[in-house]
């Protein structure tokens, strides 16, 4: 079966993944008018496990394919390209599909031998709402 | 940075990322496609029968026909998704299989006691959906004589009305016998 190539990052406890195809680069310089990942998703400051104590990482800023242009987003670390088995990325179940308010959240998969946290929201860009940005 | 041992690091600044991307973004389509064809291919295994779950929710007794409850799972790890309603838990994993979690006694105005060692997940399937379920307790899993299964009361509470088929008699104690497949839609379709 197909391997599926990802780009993992994470967002505060949140482990988030895009397909490697959506991500053009990774720039080291931070850019104040970018946006997070947090901020397109919606989710409020310091989002994550319940009862968990996160600590925010250090953010990159990737620039990724999005259908109104390259779109610069921050993200925290660690940023890492993986590749997984097609059967440990699945559909979102679907009582969880009808009502979930998250933008762009396109499937879940497990990690394996990642625990705690071995679960991965994978994103589809082209579903963000957001505007083009000029390139850096 | 880059520490988990399958992973590949993006290098920084501009250049793209210098890692083989051979995957197309379809593949990802196309995976999700097989499996949900997959999930289809499993349903309808089940035959309908007499026999029903029987679970309490805050000392209060329901049930649901046992062709409705795939399994019973002790309390696993419950993975938080953010963007759900309070009462839709998180995931947990059945198998390597992703299955959602509703905390059933929210959506029944029968909040949850604490977790305890009986706490249990009823994994729920109708013809097209499908969800864990977070109990309190299983009580028993029976055979129920169709004369014995009475018509709901008059009286139901509102939130019930609608989600109760009848009730029998059960160690003493009425059970409040629930349909799995009106639950899910309402809960899918907002209306609880």
């Amino acid at each position: 079966m197909t391997d599926i190539d990802l780009v993992l990052f994470r967002w505060n406890a949140l482990r988030l993944g895009v397909a490697a195809g959506q991500v053009l680069a990774m720039e080291s310089t931070p850019d104040p008018d970018a946006p997070s990942i947090g901020d397109l998703l919606g989710l409020p400051t310091g989002e994550g496990l319940p009862g968990v104590v996160t600590r925010a990482g250090p953010t990159r800023l990737l620039r990724l394919a999005h259908p109104a242009g390259a779109l610069r987003v921050h993200v925290q670390e660690p940023v890492v390209q993986v590749r997984l088995p097609a059967s440990a990325i699945q559909p979102l179940p679907p009582l969880l599909a009808a009502r979930l308010r998250l933008p762009g959240v396109r499937a879940l998969a497990w990690q394996q031998g990642e625990e705690p946290g071995a679960l991965i929201v994978i994103l589809d860009i082209g579903d963000l709402a957001c505007e083009a940005q000029p390139a850096a | 940075m880059g520490n988990e041992s399958d992973a590949r690091t993006p290098p920084p600044g501009d250049a793209p990322i210098d890692a083989p991307i051979d995957t197309p973004v379809d593949a990802l389509a196309a995976a999700l496609e097989r499996r949900r064809r997959g999930d289809q291919d499993i349903v309808a295994v089940d035959v309908p029968g007499m026999q029903w779950v029987v679970f309490t929710l805050s000392g209060r007794a329901f049930a649901f026909p046992g062709a409705q409850v795939a399994e019973i799972l002790p309390l696993p790890p419950v993975y938080f998704v953010p963007g759900c309603p309070p009462e839709l838990e998180g995931v947990i994993a059945v198998r390597g299989s992703i299955c959602s979690v509703l905390r059933l006694g929210d959506l029944l105005d029968s909040p949850h006691g604490p977790p305890t060692r009986r706490t249990a997940i009823l994994r729920g399937r109708t013809a097209d959906m499908e969800s864990g379920l977070r109990v309190d307790a299983v009580e028993d899993v029976l055979e129920v004589a169709p004369e014995a299964l009475l018509p709901p009361p008059g009286n139901l509470p509102e939130r019930l009305q609608g989600l109760v088929t009848g009730v029998f008699e059960h160690r003493g104690q009425l059970v409040m016998a629930l349909d799995m497949e009106r639950l899910f839609r309402s809960w899918r379709d907002a209306r609880l």
